[in-house]
């Protein structure tokens, strides 16, 4: 099933269909209750595009990132590569597709031996994979810092020897190693200074136009996602909520937890304050969502069918979709946002 | 006379390998009832300034000169104790970016509250209930009887959070310094949390000093606004100025360096990485990074100086301004 417009085209890379990680966690001494982190999720990606994926803090956005590439086996769900269901496959084969499925972490100190040099860690993915002989990887891996932007004196140096930046850009290049096709980056710029991002933010556009790769960005932070993506899927509690072209979903958002969310972007004059709707209480917690749409305790636009019954993603544009069913319904729209905002600033 | 004035401040970590100059020389007001942010990246020294204003540097660092006057008495010459008692969570309170960190995980949240009225204002116990209660409801948390009852890990972050502000000002201090209030909370309880400050300052006439590496939290919040570059003042004046007008180099690619919507091409960004303390650039510590340097630039340390439209900006050659700006301003 197509929850996705992205399909129209036919050209579809990557994509997850009823994707549900359930974690069974302790909540006291002598009860385990289960975790909800991604709760069916459909998502699609097409070839050499980037589909952002924005959600605040705990909303299985990582979860998403992880077992979409089997670094964590789903509960249900289905994962295509191409026309290969990557979890019908066994181990092996698995790990004979990886290198075409790579990840970038937020923290790359994390994922870097301490113990090897940079330069050992970009080639280990390229013998690891037997993707080349010990001379032609260090011929490629000297490319590939070329590439990132790093120079050939770094290739000896150890991960803490290196600035946050630069240890970014060996994660990165470390993941380009195998030629991938599939890049999944997790907040990838998010540890950061800012003067820093801006850089790595840059670089990355131009690694996924330069090599057309296919990308699920996953980030908390719409700019830079607006920035990067093509497409944005957002994600409340381990469920999307609403998903479409970068440009609609700004200029007008549909679900009113996505208008929260673009009404608190700063705008490019820092002092032109915008109006912001704001959401009232906290994220509930993903043990136990509320039922219905698990916005509605939150939303000012609930009616009494949004707390009892869940509404399903449904097409209101091109590739446009949303779940809920004012939205759905064209009952409320930007403008409701707006006047909401308005209203939050006069209380 | 500023209600807290830094004069010449300078904090430095003494380790084996030399003098780490986290801040060299900080000049620096609050007034009463102001909201400063004090923004910068990594390193700049925006916690350790904190840091030094209350005493709580912590070894090998130690504030090794300048002056620390709160309304006008020098906090550097008092004693600890003094300091511990008269000022330090009364007349000054500050409040942290992991505020479930700072409460004991094991002992319920009104207990904790509670300790430290009966602590430090000498209340009985069923008068600290009492202004337990009474501060939360001032915090705008519901129904907080039952909220006192809860452990700290029952508490969402944003809660914590107005816990920990409820605490901060059951003293009644004249200044608090809130260290990323926001950093780790949602974007959607971010803002609950912006707006309950700005609601406090209005209600009580406190002061606040913002530390942040968030321009645009500034932007929500701050009157005026100081930029920390390497432990180091690089520009400081009204918000609207340093966010409409920058003179600094250093804050002008700072607010160039957000992506926004619309944008296309490359985000102006910054070259090179944040400096390294042990081996600071010679005269402006930013001059490595900088698209405006002259040769003067690496050989004398620029000074604070009064700048069009109307703030402080240390530097030699500052970012020019338009001339109907530059006219109407100052």
């Amino acid at each position: 099933m197509a929850a996705d417009g992205a399909s129209a085209n036919g050209d579809v890379t990557f994509a997850v269909d009823g994707l549900v990680k359930h974690y069974m966690v302790k909540v006291s001494a002598f009860e385990s209750a289960k975790l909800r982190a991604v709760d069916g999720v459909s998502l699609e990606v097409s070839r050499g595009t980037t589909l952002g994926l924005v959600g605040e803090s705990g909303c299985g956005k990582s979860t998403l990132g992880r077992v979409a590439l089997r670094l964590e086996e789903p509960t249900a769900g289905v994962i295509r590569y191409g026309n290969t269901a990557l979890t019908s496959l066994s181990a092996a084969a698995l790990r004979r597709l990886r290198p075409k499925l790579q990840m970038v972490f937020q923290n790359p100190l994390g994922s870097l031996n301490p113990r090897m040099t940079v330069g050992q860690a970009v080639t280990e993915p390229l013998l690891l994979h037997n993707l080349a002989s010990r001379h032609e990887a260090r011929k490629r891996v000297a490319e590939l810092f070329e590439r990132v932007g790093l120079s050939p004196d770094h290739l000896g140096r150890y991960p803490h020897q290196l600035s946050g930046g630069q240890q970014q850009r060996v994660g990165i290049a470390r993941a380009l190693a195998s030629n991938p096709e599939v890049m999944i980056l997790d907040e990838p710029t998010s540890a950061l200074d800012v003067s820093v991002q801006a850089t790595l933010i840059n670089l990355l556009r131009k690694l996924q136009a330069q090599l057309h790769l296919t990308q699920i960005f996953i980030s908390h932070d719409l700019s830079v996602i607006g920035y990067l993506s093509d497409r944005v899927a957002v994600m409340y509690i381990g469920e999307i909520v609403e998903i479409g072209p970068t440009r609609e979903i700004f200029a007008r958002p549909r679900h009113p937890y996505t208008g929260a969310l673009i009404s608190a972007v700063p705008g490019e004059d820092l002092l032109d304050r915008k109006l912001r709707m704001m959401l009232p209480g906290e994220v509930p917690s993903p043990i136990k969502p509320p039922p219905g749409c698990r916005l509605a305790p939150r939303c000012p636009f609930a009616r009494e069918r949004c707390r009892e019954e869940k509404q399903v993603l449904q097409p209101v544009g091109e590739g446009h979709l949303v779940a809920c069913w004012r939205a759905v319904a064209g009952e409320i729209s930007a403008e409701d946002f707006q006047r909401q905002a308005q209203l939050t600033l006069e209380a | 006379m500023a209600l807290l004035e830094l004069r010449g401040l300078r904090t430095s970590f003494l380790i084996r390998s030399g003098e780490l100059r986290v801040i060299d020389g900080l000049d620096f007001e609050i007034d009463e009832g102001e909201i400063v942010g004090l923004a910068g990246e990594t390193g700049s020294g925006k916690s350790v300034t904190a840091a030094s204003i209350i005493g709580l540097v912590r070894k090998p660092g130690r504030v090794v000169d300048g002056q620390v006057l709160w309304r006008g008495r020098d906090l550097r010459a008092l004693p600890e104790q003094t300091l511990a008692r008269e000022i330090r969570g009364k007349e000054i309170s500050m409040i942290f970016q992991n505020p479930r960190e700072a409460l004991n995980p094991v002992i319920r949240v009104g207990r904790q509250i509670m300790q430290v009225l009966e602590l430090k204002r000498g209340m009985s116990e069923d008068e600290a209930h009492a202004e337990a209660v009474r501060l939360l409801e001032n915090v705008h948390i519901s129904d907080p009887k039952q909220r006192l009852r809860a452990y700290p890990h029952e508490l969402s972050g944003g809660m914590a959070q107005r816990v920990m502000i409820a605490l901060a000002l059951s003293a009644h201090p004249r200044l608090l310094i809130a260290d990323e209030p926001t950093t780790g909370l949602d974007v959607t309880t971010q803002y609950q949390i912006v707006q309950l400050l700005r609601e406090l300052r209005a209600t009580t006439g406190m002061a606040i000093l913002l530390i942040t590496h968030d321009l645009a939290l500034t932007a929500e919040l701050c009157d005026r606004l100081a930029v920390l570059y390497a432990g180091r003042l690089a520009e400081v004046g009204p918000l609207e100025h340093l966010v409409r007008t920058p003179r600094h180099p250093y804050t002008h690619a700072l607010l160039q360096s957000r992506p926004h919507l619309g944008m296309t091409g490359d985000i102006p960004a910054i070259p090179g990485a944040v400096a390294d303390l042990m081996r600071p650039p010679s005269g402006c510590r930013f001059h490595p990074r900088c698209p405006n340097r002259l040769a003067v630039c690496s050989e004398v340390q620029p000074v604070l100086a009064l700048v069009p439209p109307g703030q402080q900006a240390a530097c030699h050659n500052p970012v020019a301004v338009r001339e109907e700006v530059a006219a109407s301003g100052g």
